[in-house]
């Protein structure tokens, strides 16, 4: 077995109950999917049965690490979920956390784990350094996620060295855009894997390192060499979230009074924070700084995640106003501000921090609900619904009360929740009229929130990523550049569609890639050299000394081409990469965005990419020389 | 006075950076479980404390080795343990009041400041753990006994 992997593997079956070891494949195949999305990806496509729809049992979920993990590396934390979607129901799913789960289940002594099955009452997995069991979970059914959490750290008598994974009410009752949270600061969030994991009859992973086993990587001291070197990088100031002075964290950087507030706006443009369903790019910057301005005051502590100097987690306890004395438990950037409330106008500074944590604690990826609720803020501003049908809530913008009061009915699925609980797109049909029309979202649900009609070839990223909408592609209109591409500078005009394919196309390579070794992105994304660093980080764990730049690139391409075969297998078409809410196709009515069209130049940004990713360009098809120099003949037989 | 690690956990983040540096440069394997330093992880109260070896002047583990293994070395500062000599009955393990011995495998291991360049505070950009010497940040060091008194057992 190369350094850096386990060599082992865990399947277990919740519908017999079983739970059997298993090895990694062998050598030529991890070279060529090396782990984490990659790897979880080939597994999915060579067992899960075309007819299989999401939330049945035969449906896995593919927890998997890469061969960085837990190493020296900086952020070596990933751990990737692969999954036929449970939002798009025929794409793959693949969804990542960091945090402390990957590392030490890897001590614990496995790279990842398959879920399949269906348990008749509610479970727990429970992995310990050389015992897994299956425990009961029926006291924990219903439970929050951070009520979960704390009680079954209870429950396996934790010392601050378990990892526990929960669903929270939203993932047991099976619905669009319901997480996994990951020790409440880290949420395995994209492809409704919180609903398989439901359907699964599974509340929580525990996995408990105390009493684990070190690894072995092929050659030690170079792996730190490369690591230090890394780190330093890292912290190169055309790198989105470097470390403020003196070592601050991201965190605390990012809430620090003596960070001037525009600089907040630097890198992502002035109007791509996603503020009232988008109806308006003129409040953006209003609402950003309103936010920030009162957050500088809140008690923020940095809780990093494993081996990482970023530091982008952290608790935020509410210092004044009505949500004073709240502790929210946040990660990362704004994507889940906006989403559960810039998305409804909500300006106080507590009330949004609040409504990030009830999202994550209801067990919601905050965008796909909170897409549906905003469309009908809308709605209700503009008269086309009433109380009468909103069950006598007032949705007006910046009514957070209603907003939490309306997710609990989404939760339950009831009254008026009952119509947005499958997903924004599903909710615009069930409103009718002209719901359609202002409706946000990518292939029936939502996209990582931000108003990209300010950085096209982000949003274009969202449209074509093979694992439904997600940062697969980021293109490089907005906070980051990409240097080892090409792209030293973000793009100077975002709002075209020029050279956006090319730009999003070799972003995904570049990510996809990254997303098998088991780092986190935000270790590698526009950071000076991470493509030489990952070649030799990758051949000091593995001993493939002989590994390229291309050669990494080439796993990218691989996986990009191999979830178009996966999707295409289950009726994908070229209509589903346009299936895009018509909010987003529109153009602004205001902002620097007005009155240009995305809708008008998505097509034929679409065929430029299929070119691009050697498919053709009118069907999406991958041509049979693309399969060929990939070597994906044996899982492409009836394209 | 000698340069010896120094820690700050007001600035630590329990990312246990320290450990896996430490794992691969002593033990040359990826673990969090057999490095000399050790991060102590409170998630419910937020506080992380890294634990190691405060070089002590007068060390409670000296007196405890009953194969005289453990020595100071009065010029650099360091104490170390004797592999050799070692027998693994542990008895320097209950002597040290930090807990800064472990035995990972037969002998007694702590940490030696990796001969005057200590790995784990190249990486730790927080700076929770500096290499400097005891008086600039005594009143720190103190903190963090009283913190480990208040703590009472942690292992």
């Amino acid at each position: 077995m190369p350094g850096g992997y386990i060599g082992k593997i865990l399947r277990v079956d919740l519908s017999k109950g079983s739970i059997t070891e298993e090895g990694l494949p062998p050598d030529d195949i991890l070279r060529k999917y090396v782990g984490g999305l990659g790897l979880g990806l080939k597994m999915l496509t060579d067992e899960l049965p075309l007819e299989v729809k999401p939330l049945e049992p035969e449906n896995r979920l593919i927890f998997m690490t890469g061969p960085l993990t837990g190493t020296p590396v900086m952020s070596a934390n990933n751990t990737t979920i692969v999954c036929l979607n449970g939002e798009t129901g025929y794409t793959v799913g693949a969804s990542h956390s960091h945090g402390y789960l990957g590392p030490y289940l890897k001590f614990a002594g496995y790279d990842g784990f398959i879920l399949q099955g269906a348990a008749r009452t509610p479970l727990y997995l429970w992995i310990r350094a050389g015992k897994v069991e299956l425990k009961n979970a029926s006291h924990l059914w219903g439970k929050d996620t951070h009520e979960a959490e704390d009680m079954l750290k209870e429950e396996v008598g934790d010392q601050g060295d378990t990892a526990v994974a929960t669903i929270g009410p939203a993932g047991e009752n099976m619905l669009c855009g319901s997480l996994i949270s990951n020790e409440r600061y880290h949420l395995f969030s994209k492809a409704s894997v919180g609903a398989i994991m439901g359907s699964k009859k599974l509340k929580a992973i525990v996995i408990d390192s105390r009493g684990g086993k070190p690894f072995h990587v092929n050659d030690g001291p170079a792996l730190l060499k490369t690591a230090l070197e890394w780190r330093k990088s890292a912290l190169s100031p055309v790198v989105w979230s470097s470390l403020g002075p003196k070592g601050t964290h991201m965190s605390r950087w990012r809430y620090n009074a003596d960070h001037p507030p525009k600089d907040c706006f630097v890198r992502a443009g002035k109007y791509t924070t996603a503020v009232r369903n988008l109806s308006d790019p003129e409040l953006s910057p209003g609402w950003r700084l309103k936010i920030r301005t009162g957050a500088v005051k809140f008690k923020v502590t940095p809780v990093a995640c494993y081996n990482c100097n970023r530091a982008c987690t952290y608790s935020a306890e509410v210092t004044e106003g009505p949500f004073k004395g709240y502790v929210a438990t946040l990660t990362g950037g704004g994507e889940t501000f906006e989403a559960s409330a810039g998305l409804i106008g909500v300006d106080e500074p507590g009330a949004a921090f609040f409504l990030c944590d009830y999202m994550d604690r209801m067990g919601f990826d905050s965008s796909t609900p909170g897409s549906a609720i905003s469309l009908a803020y809308e709605c209700y501003e503009r008269g086309l619904l009433t109380k009468e049908n909103t069950d006598g809530l007032e949705l007006k913008w910046g009514n957070y009360e209603a907003a939490k009061e309306l997710l609990d009915k989404i939760v339950k699925r009831e009254g008026f929740g009952a119509v947005l609980a499958d997903g924004p797109k599903e909710a615009a049909e069930r409103i009718g009229g002209d719901a359609p029309k202002y409706v946000i979202h990518v292939k029936g649900t939502s996209m990582n929130m931000h108003d990209w009609r300010g950085a096209w070839g982000t949003l274009l990223g969202q449209c074509i990523a093979g694992a439904g909408p997600c940062w697969q592609a980021p293109g490089v209109d907005a906070y980051a550049p990409e240097p080892d591409l090409g792209y030293p500078e973000l793009s100077e005009d975002p709002i075209s569609a020029d050279g956006k394919a090319e730009a999003v196309w070799k972003t995904q390579c570049k990510k996809l890639w990254e997303d098998c070794i088991g780092i986190c992105w935000f270790a590698a994304w526009s950071v000076p050299g991470s493509l030489d660093f990952e070649r030799r980080a990758i051949a000091a764990a593995t001993g493939w000394d002989d590994f390229t730049v291309d050669e990494e690139l080439n796993v990218g391409k691989r996986i990009i081409t191999l979830q178009r075969i996966f999707n295409m297998k289950r009726g994908m078409t070229v209509e589903n990469d346009l299936d895009v809410g018509q909010r987003l196709l529109d153009p602004p009515d205001s902002g620097p965005g007005k009155g240009k069209a995305f809708g008008d130049y998505l097509p034929g940004m679409v065929k430029e990419y299929y070119s691009l990713a050697g498919w053709d360009p009118d069907s999406g098809e991958p041509l049979p020389e693309t399969i060929e120099v990939l070597g994906l003949q044996e899982e492409a037989p009836d394209l | 006075m000698n340069e010896v690690l120094l820690i700050d956990p007001s600035k630590c983040t329990g990312c246990r950076s320290c450990e896996v540096v430490c794992s691969m440069v002593k033990e040359g394997e990826v673990g969090i479980y057999n490095s000399r330093i050790k991060t102590q992880r409170f998630p419910d109260e937020i506080f992380f404390l890294p634990r190691v070896c405060f070089q002590c002047d007068s060390p409670y583990c000296i007196p405890a080795c009953p194969s005289e293994a453990i020595s100071k070395n009065r010029e650099s500062g360091v104490v170390t343990i004797d592999a050799g000599l070692c027998t693994g009955c542990s008895l320097c393990l209950d002597a040290c009041p930090f807990g800064a011995i472990t035995m990972p495998h037969a002998v007694a291991v702590k940490c030696d400041l990796c001969g005057g360049e200590p790995e784990c505070v190249k990486y730790c950009e927080a700076e929770a753990i500096t290499y400097d010497t005891p008086r600039e940040i005594s009143r720190d060091k103190k903190n963090v006994i009283a913190v480990l008194r208040k703590l009472g057992t942690l292992d």
